[in-house]
């Protein structure tokens, strides 16, 4: 029998953003066996929530994750808004949709140009990008900053989309829709991404509804769940979009999916801009009553669910908060057994944790603890792995 | 095989023709757009003290002093701890007292000196020196309750203060019993001098 190796992949520094922990027992370059810790970051985001108003509370939450720094919030105040069924002006509804799904195009590209730089692919990388900045710089235009975007409050939202605003905005996400078309097409016809993606990481459907998956890893897996379809919510039931899902589970349906959902979300605001009738943007709340509430929001990555009780005093009483990750990272231990350690870190990335997470691993050797490979040189195997697909695929 | 390569080649020209994507921001200044949340700044001619910025700022950046002894209030915003959420702008009383500005080019040696400061005068009571509020907190309450103001003597003999007649109104009625009316008091002394009073 092989030697067997174990690889510990996980970031313990608690600046970063999700860490988490996985330990991949080799054989060779097979991986065996998988471990998933979570928990390595407590931040007592809820403590510290429960200690601000319900005003004040929506920065707080808004400060969990800094790429969707939108979701949160908006599960946070329809939470609320569920405790004494607070009704939104008719605008407000569409500018929340449109920061929630402009939000999901510039995750998704952000995403998608990490992948492409995990399989050696820097153009996509580049790319990708370099689309996604025309979309913060609408954020920055629109809310004020490119991230963090404060738009969100009890009843409503804190600014207006200008008129003036529109045209640099349609300009924008009519950019992205071109480049995911063109990039949709590039990944389907190129032989090289499809060996380097099909049929690596797997996720079986049966495996991922006892899992327990959301978002676009469960929608890769055959799974049809969308928060925005199941349980309209602001606009949603107002526009016209697919819900996009896709049979096969491997990290292929899961790049097509993303990019086929950031066509969707174009769709989505163009709807939006077009149908938004002008009035006030804020039902101007004075007090939240007593009880509880639940609100989901279909955030990039998947279903994010804020609970809040209220004893009727100016503080949530209790916040209760589940992030789209918590319910996707266990899933590594059924896609990441069986493959390579090159793939390892493009099939931990595929669901869209974190990237900070797969940037700072290491192999370490069992018996002596000798760290054998960094992160960058788990990347750069990768990478390898590419070219050689490369020379096979095209010479 | 050769179709996709002709479709992303059309993408490449485009990208070698174009300027480049990035800019060259050291050297050359990047102006926000307009509503752009940059660092905030105290403005001590427009600020009345009122805390209402302390009161709403989710992450505790701003924080106020007061000494009894020189009559003042410090209001401090710390900037190495804000957040840019533009709320102590949107709760400012007269609007103009804290202002988000473009400013984001942030980076200090020191981080705790980064500070916006607001030094306002104090009005103490004149029973049990106890603080009422700000001098200029109590001016423009009495403006803008127009005719209300001479329901509340507090806020009548603040704007006394800036027509120069307190001294006047003060002289006049200091003999009488019920001199405590015409008296700057915190709400507990004048509900005590109001219940106490002898007739």
């Amino acid at each position: 029998m092989a030697k067997e190796t174990m690889i510990p992949i996980g970031p313990y520094h608690p600046l970063l953003e999700e860490p988490e922990f996985f330990k991949f027992y080799v054989e060779g370059e097979k991986i065996v066996d998988a471990e998933v810790r979570v928990g390595y970051n407590h931040r007592g985001v809820e403590k510290i929530s429960e200690g601000k108003t319900f005003d004040q509370a929506t920065f707080v939450v808004e400060r969990i994750c800094g790429i969707c720094s939108t979701s949160h919030p908006f599960a946070y105040v329809r939470a609320v808004e569920d405790i004494s069924g607070i009704v939104l002006p008719e605008r407000a509804e569409y500018i929340r949709t449109i920061i929630g799904d402009l939000e999901r195009i510039h995750s998704h590209l952000l995403w998608v140009g990490l992948a492409g730089h995990f399989i050696g692919y820097n153009t996509v990388f580049m790319w990708a990008w370099k689309y996604r900045e025309p979309v913060l710089d609408m954020f920055e235009v629109i809310s004020g900053n490119r991230n963090h975007y404060n738009m969100f409050k009890v009843g409503g939202v804190r600014r207006d989309i200008k008129e003036t605003d529109v045209p640099g905005l349609l300009k924008a996400i009519d950019d992205v829709e071109r480049f995911c078309g063109m990039l949709l097409k590039a990944v389907i016809d190129d032989p090289v991404i499809k060996a380097r993606l099909k049929n690596v990481g797997v996720l079986k459907k049966e495996d991922a509804i006892a899992m327990g998956v959301v978002g676009p890893v469960a929608r890769a897996s055959g799974i049809p769940i969308d928060v925005r379809k199941d349980h309209p919510y602001a606009a949603y039931d107002r526009v016209n979009f697919e819900r996009i899902v896709m049979e096969g589970g491997d990290v292929f349906n899961k790049a097509a999916i993303r990019l086929l959902e950031c066509i969707e979300s174009t769709k989505i605001i163009r709807q939006c801009l077009k149908q938004m009738p002008p009035g006030p943007i804020d039902a101007a709340v004075r007090e939240v009553g007593v009880g509880e509430g639940i609100g989901q929001h279909e955030a990039p990555r998947g279903e994010c669910i804020h609970y809040v009780r209220s004893n009727g005093s100016n503080y949530p009483e209790r916040h209760k908060i589940r992030a789209p990750s918590f319910m996707n990272v266990p899933s590594f231990k059924l896609t990441v057994i069986g493959e390579s350690i090159a793939d390892a870190a493009l099939i931990t990335a595929a669901v869209d944790p974190c990237y900070c997470c797969t940037e700072r691993m290491a192999i370490v050797d069992r018996e002596s603890d000798k760290v054998l490979l960094t992160g960058e040189e788990m990347v750069r195997l990768s990478q390898a792995k590419t070219e050689k697909l490369k020379q096979k695929c095209l010479y | 095989m050769k179709l996709p390569k002709v479709r992303e080649l059309g993408e490449a020209i485009r990208s070698l023709l174009s300027r480049p994507f990035t800019n060259g921001y050291p050297f050359v200044k990047l102006t926000p757009p307009d509503g752009f949340r940059g660092k905030p700044e105290y403005y001590q001619d427009d600020c009345v003290g009122c805390l209402a910025c302390y009161e709403v700022c989710p992450a505790r950046a701003i924080s106020y002093e007061d000494n009894k002894e020189a009559k003042e209030r410090t209001l401090t915003h710390r900037a190495d701890l804000c957040i840019f959420c533009q709320q102590c702008e949107k709760a400012c009383i007269t609007e103009k007292g804290i202002k988000l500005t473009k400013a984001f080019e942030l980076a200090t040696y020191e981080r705790k000196n980064d500070l916006s400061r607001s030094k306002k005068e104090l009005v103490l009571c004149e029973n049990c020196g106890e603080i009422v509020g700000c001098l200029d907190h109590l001016k423009f309450l009495a403006k803008k309750v127009g005719p209300l103001l001479y329901t509340n003597p507090t806020l009548l003999l603040a704007r006394h203060d800036e027509l120069n007649l307190l001294e006047k109104a003060r002289g006049q009625a200091s003999p009488h019993p019920r001199a405590g009316h015409l008296k700057i008091l915190c709400p507990n002394c004048r509900r005590e001098m109001i219940v106490k009073e002898q007739w």
